[in-house]
């Protein structure tokens, strides 16, 4: 069974990041792959500032995080890098956390001038993780998003095509990608050929 | 100067004793030695656990507000933090993501950090220092990087590191003054 965990960074209850991260998930679902999801309210405050390893929160998430094949991380972009609250759950795994699972960056910020927090705020801090393949993230800002009636938000074809691409990378560099049901060539040949739908 | 400087030092450490906080009290002696100074201490260790629950800023105990609105009004903030992740610490940012994004405008920072090795120096440069350009605050030339072998129970003990402290006051002095009013009036609007 091939497992990706899903780290919502975003403080906000109505939120466009993870937003990105629920439509990651719904593409890795349907591709057969397992996904579990975190939040920052997974998280007691008391667990985070005086790291306690094993309280039972952290070691639900570090534990389901040691036996996934990779980790897709979503953040909001806060003073031109990730939020200080996703950094401080990050803070708490172990030092080679994401060896050999491959990780994937998704970021939302207010213009596009933020899109490189994603390449140099929070990817250095997944590769001092270890993660064996970070793939290249995707970045959107408040225009890529529509809000629906019921609060939620939709993302653009464009955003969405980028999630396709992005999600298409991960499951290509998963070290098991054994229940994946469709070949990850043949998912990125796909993806890159007719952009497909889901 | 005739009045003194709004120094406001931020430590990011968790625990005492540390070496985090022994930096920043060896930068500050350093500066006090220099010039004069009113200096704030806020550490990481001691509001956090008010800090860490909060995600809006009107979460914020009342005290933090205070510590916030110090960090916003400074004349000078000198900033440490250990190196958690080849980053600063997840609390140290969170601390950071409630000041407002105007309120550093051409105030200066000095960097500062402590990690295990020689081998995360460049979380100043790399870290810190993009964090502040975000604020547009005059991030100083000189940071400080402090590696584990440099202290002994927990007090600055490495002459290297000692005149690396020196030289960043001394090449930071000519940048300090008081904070303009228009900058402090800017944020209040």
């Amino acid at each position: 069974m091939t497992t990706v965990v899903l780290l919502a960074g975003s403080p906000g209850e109505r939120s466009r990041s993870t937003t990105l991260l629920q439509r990651a998930g719904a593409l890795l679902a349907s591709y057969g792959v397992v996904t579990q999801t975190f939040g920052l309210t997974d998280f007691p405050s008391d667990d985070l500032i005086y790291a306690r390893w094993d309280s039972p929160a952290i070691r639900r998430f570090t534990e389901t995080l040691a036996a996934a094949d990779g980790l897709v991380v979503a953040t909001p972009v806060y003073k031109a890098a990730y939020s200080g609250a996703l950094k401080a759950v990050l803070d708490l795994l172990p030092e080679r956390a994401l060896e050999q699972k491959a990780a994937l960056a998704l970021a939302t910020g207010g213009s596009p001038g933020h899109l490189l927090a994603v390449d140099y705020a929070l990817q250095p801090v997944l590769s001092a993780l270890k993660a064996r393949h970070i793939v290249g993230g995707v970045y959107a800002t408040d225009r890529d998003f529509n809000p629906q009636d019921d609060g939620s938000y939709q993302v653009t074809e464009e955003i969405d095509s980028r999630l396709h691409h992005a999600v298409g990378r991960l499951i290509a560099h998963l070290p098991n990608p054994g229940s994946v049901q469709l070949h990850p060539e043949e998912l990125s040949r796909q993806v890159a050929a007719a952009r497909i739908s889901i | 100067m005739s009045k003194k400087l709004n120094v406001v030092a931020v430590t990011g450490s968790l625990q005492r004793p540390s070496r985090t906080l022994a930096l920043t009290e060896a930068i500050l002696a350093q500066l006090a030695e220099r010039i004069a100074v009113d200096i704030k201490l806020i550490e990481l260790g001691e509001i956090g656990p008010s800090l860490a629950g909060a995600l809006r800023r009107d979460q914020l105990p009342v005290s933090v507000a205070e510590d916030i609105r110090a960090i916003e009004t400074a004349d000078l903030l000198v900033v440490a933090t250990p190196v958690y992740r080849a980053s600063y610490t997840g609390l140290f940012k969170h601390l950071f993501d409630f000041v407002h994004h105007e309120a550093l405008t051409n105030v200066p920072v000095l960097l500062a950090a402590t990690g295990g090795s020689d081998r995360h120096a460049l979380v100043i440069d790399h870290q810190l220092r993009p964090l502040f350009s975000f604020f547009q605050a005059l991030t100083l030339p000189i940071g400080v990087y402090g590696a584990e072998r440099d202290f002994s129970d927990y007090r600055v003990h490495d002459a290297a590191l000692e005149a690396r402290i020196a030289l960043a006051v001394e090449r930071a002095l000519p940048l300090l003054s008081h904070r303009d009013a228009a900058v402090s009036a800017a944020v209040a609007a």
